[in-house]
This record gives C-alpha cells, structure tokens and sequence, in this order.
C-alpha cells in the first residue's frame, strides 16, 4: 500500500478505472443502490386490487398508484410532488451535501451496477486496465462479450421495466415472450435501454461533469456548515511515505502517507486532498479507502471524512441555521398541503364543452337553446350514478341524453347536454351559468362548474 | 483551495476540461438540456391536451393512437428544443472576434 511511486497514478485524459473498496460507506451505498434498484425492478410487477400497483396507463391516460387513481386533470398533484422533491433536493444539500449524488442518483445506481457486471466479466481495476492495453486475444473476446451481454441485456431489461410503468407490464412481458411488441413499445424499450447502457457504462462520471444541472448549482445551497467530504490539511500535512512503524513526527510528516489511495478509488479521478471540488460526488469511496489505510497504519481514522468548512476551520458547526429553517419550513408546509390536497381531494369532475357549431339555436318556438358537451369523470374507486342540475339563469332548464349519469369507476362519461331559457327571459350577450354535478349516493360527492350562455 | 476556483463550483476556464473536445461537450449539452426540457414540455402539453383529441382537429396524418401521439409530441418538442440550445450555442461560441475553436 505505502511506498508506491509517490507520483499521482491517474492521469485526467486517461479512462478512469476506479478501484473498488470495501468499508462502512460503500455497504451504505451497495445498500442503497439495492433498495433503489430493487424498488424500480420489483414494483412494476406489484398487484394490487387486481391491477398494477403503480401504473402510469398513458393509453388510458389514467394514473394508478396504489389505491390513487389520479387523471390528467389531477395533474396539479404531480407538479406540486415534484416540487417538494425538488425543495426536499434543496434542505438535504444544505444540510447534509451531495448524499443525492453520493447513495440516491441514477446515474450513481446504474453506474455502480455496470461496474459490477463489469468487474464480473473483466476482473478488478489492475486487471481491467491491462485487459484494455492487452492485444485482442480468445481471452480478451470472451470477457468483453461477456460484459456487453451483461451490460446490453440489463439495459434492455431496465428498458423494458421503464415502459412497464406506462403500459401494464404483465401484458407487456407476454408480448415480448411472444414477440408481439408494439412499434413504439419496442422503440421506447430501445431508446431506454440504450440511455441505460451508454450512461451507466460509457458515460458515467462525464454526465455529472458536464450534464448534470444540479451538480452546477448545488454549490448554491452550501455554506460552510454543510456536510462535506474533506481531508484534513492541518493533520496530514506535510504528506510523504514513510516506513510502517517509522515515527512521522521524526520524520517532520504529517498523517498522510501519499499512498494515493483516495485518489485510485475516486470514480470521478480527483484528489479531495486538493479540497472540495465541483466534481466531487460525494460518494466517500475516499473516506473507506483512507480509513483502511489508517487502521494498516495505526493512525486514528477520518483522515478523510464528513465534515463541515467551519469544522474544519475549528469553528462550532451550527445545523440549525437560517437557510436550513427555511427550507424546512417551506418544505413540511408544502407537505402538510399535499397530504391535505389529496385526502380532501373530491373524486369527481366535470368538463363542460360548448358546441362550438352554433352559438344559440332556437329549436323550439319560445325557447333559446345552447348545447354543451359534458365529460364526467368518475375518479372514485366505485360506480356512481350523478344528478346534474343548472342554476343561474332565469327560467333556465337542462335536459341531458341520457337523462341519468352512470359512470363506473375510473371512467369517463360524455354527455350532450341542452340549456334553454325562455324567450326574452335573458338579455342579448353572454350569460353565466353554473352546472351542479351531485352523485346521488354520496352526498358529499359533488362538483360545481361554470360556463357561457349564449343569447341573441 | 487550487486552480479549481472556489469550493463546489464549476470552473469559468475551458481549458480545465479535458477528456472530451469542446465540440463534443457542446454536443452532449445541446442533446441533453433539450432532452430536459422537451421532457418537460411534453408532460405537461399531454396533461392538458389528449393526442387523440388533437389528432381529431389537426390536418397532420397524426397517428390515431396515444402512445404514437405523445412519442411525436416528445421528438416534436425535442427537434424544437434543441433546435434553441443549438443556435445559442452557436451564436455565442461564434461572438465576434471568438471564432469557435477547432479542438
């Protein structure tokens, strides 16, 4: 481990083959990527009151999540979800750094995947490196066909899951067994895939580099009490190698070896020991590596560790700081109203389309008449039958075909509805009039809609 | 800190990059924000539009199914995106007395 040449061993324009580690934050992180990986491959195929657990049925544009069957019209619920995780991205950053980056981002999960199926088929780091410089042989074929028939058979799987949560995934996974996939189910499984496999075993530390927003302006969110990985200068300083037993204090050396360790292991190839820098995950694949060259060494751990600028710096770290309050407050008050949106949310809607070919007709003698288009939409797990009613008028009457609602559930009703009022009851312009839409079972399950009447 | 700049932040120089040419990032970050936003885009045009019904009141040869819809909606949104990000691209790395760099 100690005395290698002292030179930096990774060179920038150089492929970077980051040499794996054991230790407590790569078990964190294996943990985490199973958990993710896991819920992402094993969810799709969940039942649930007979159908798919989460299914987003873009033919049916229809959203299923457990017991929520949520519409396009719901579409408010969703961008007020992405909102809190972006602002929950934003509280974690402050708090606690890039730990999305390090143990939660896909590009992180499916990186240490590939890597995986690639240490299977090709060895550890050396023997990766030497493979690549090696002529093509028997040898090098075999392993390099077997990493991409890992790697292209993962990414068409992870493709395949991807469009299973648009389109049921059961029905999907006979088509495939029976190759009858559909022209664009084939292409999006495709299209996925081939993002999976070009990201996750390609790209991989570039996409943060240079494709990553957040990676630019999560530096925003710091200050110098967030979580950060450092190594501590004012400890292992001045670095050097030096003999296992030999007293570094004699020797005028600091804690630091200069085994490069920290650097070997970094999959994005810098050295935290020049300080924090943008390309820095935080994956604390450095932390492991330095604390198992500590323990060789008999020095105390967390040469390299988690810890703040003002640590750092000898100042106390506060954690409750004016940044963190209000991102806190603004996140659970957002959660609060989402939790509160959603349980009060009324399972019910109604879409009202003028006729746009007429204006008004006067069908009967004595009478105005407007036609609307009505959509019921039923969001409620149960059938309902609906009573619908219009107000606002005077002498106003409806009359609708057919003359009672029934929807089932998760359905859609349309209905042409005829609004007339008497002759000379309104004046010449527009009018409003407002639509009561009210199941007949559920008192509480009604809904109210205005639109325009039409008068000469 | 070193040459890196202050602590979390990308570097302003082009230079520090150095695995990929500026072309070839230029490229990626075109493809990539626009992917985004086109991503974006056609989440939230197909929450408030049904392909079908556009297909319905359009004289494109739309396809008459929804997933064909959102698929060309989305590289509809993309070919438009990225058409943007490509031109802005441009018009900044060709800023007179900037010519772009050949690397």
């Amino acid at each position: 481990m100690e005395g290698t040449t002292g030179k930096p061993l990774y060179e920038a324009a150089e492929k970077i083959y980051p040499r794996e580690i054991d230790g407590t934050y790569a078990r964190l992180r294996i943990a985490g990527v199973l958990v993710l990986l896991g819920l992402y491959y094993g969810l799709a195929w969940l039942q649930w009151d007979g159908r798919q657990a989460v299914l987003f049925d873009l033919p049916a544009r229809k959203f299923y999540i457990f017991d929520l069957v949520l519409f396009p019209q719901d579409f408010f619920f969703l961008s007020w979800l992405l909102i809190i995780a972006a602002l929950s991205l934003f509280f974690f950053t402050a708090l606690a750094g890039r730990l999305w980056c390090g143990y939660a981002c896909p590009q992180t999960v499916w990186t240490e995947a590939f890597l995986w199926m690639e240490r299977l088929a090709e060895g550890r780091g050396a023997a990766r490196r030497k493979l690549d410089k090696a002529p093509w042989n028997g040898n090098k074929i075999r392993r390099k066909v077997a990493k991409q028939a890992l790697w292209i058979g993962f990414a068409l799987w992870t493709g395949f899951t991807f469009v299973g949560y648009f389109t049921p995934i059961r029905d999907l996974g006979i088509k495939v067994v029976t190759l009858s996939l559909g022209g664009w189910e084939t292409f999006w499984v495709v299209f996925y895939g081939f993002a999976t496999y070009g990201n996750a075993g390609y790209m991989r530390e570039q996409v943060c580099k240079y494709m990553c927003p957040y990676a630019r302006f999560q530096s925003a969110m710091f200050d110098r009490d967030s979580l950060i990985i450092s190594y501590d200068e004012s400890r292992g300083e001045p670095r050097g190698s030096r003999r296992r037993n030999a007293d570094p204090k004699a020797a005028g050396l600091g804690d630091c070896i200069d085994c490069t360790m920290c650097v070997q292991v970094c999959p994005t190839g810098i050295d935290i020991r020049k300080g924090l820098q943008y390309e820095c995950i935080a994956c604390a694949a450095c932390i492991d590596a330095c604390d198992s060259v500590m323990d060789k060494m008999n020095y105390p751990r967390g040469l390299i560790r988690y810890s703040t600028q003002h640590a750092m710096e000898g100042v106390a770290t506060r954690v409750l700081r004016p940044r963190v309050l209000v991102y806190g407050t603004f996140l659970a008050a957002l959660c609060a109203a989402f939790v509160f949106a959603l349980f009060t949310r009324v399972p019910l809607e109604l879409d009202i389309i003028r006729d746009r070919n007429a204006l008004y007709r006067d069908a009967r003698p004595g009478y105005i008449e407007n036609v609307y288009m009505l959509r019921v939409i039923n969001k409620d797990e149960q059938p309902h039958a609906y009573e619908i009613t219009v107000a606002g008028l005077p002498t106003v009457t409806l009359e609708t075909d057919p003359a009672v609602i029934e929807v089932a559930a998760g359905e859609i009703a349309t209905i042409a509805a005829r609004v007339s009022v008497e002759d000379g009851a309104v004046a010449s312009g527009g009018h409003d009039v407002e639509f009561s839409l009210q199941a007949s079972d559920v008192p509480d399950l009604a809904t109210t809609e205005t639109n325009r009447f039409i008068s000469p | 800190m070193d040459e890196q700049g202050p602590p979390g932040r990308p570097p302003d120089d082009e230079e520090t990059s150095r695995d990929l040419s500026r072309c070839q990032r230029d490229c990626l970050v075109v493809g990539w924000c626009s992917f985004l936003i086109a991503a974006c885009a056609t989440m939230l045009f197909f929450a408030w539009v049904d392909p079908l019904a556009l297909a319905d009141v359009t004289d494109l040869p739309l396809p008459v199914d929804r997933m064909g819809g959102y698929a060309i909606g989305f590289f509809f949104f993309w070919l438009i995106t990225a058409a943007s990000a490509l031109l802005t691209v441009y018009l900044i790395r060709t800023r007179h007395g900037h010519p772009p760099a050949r690397d």
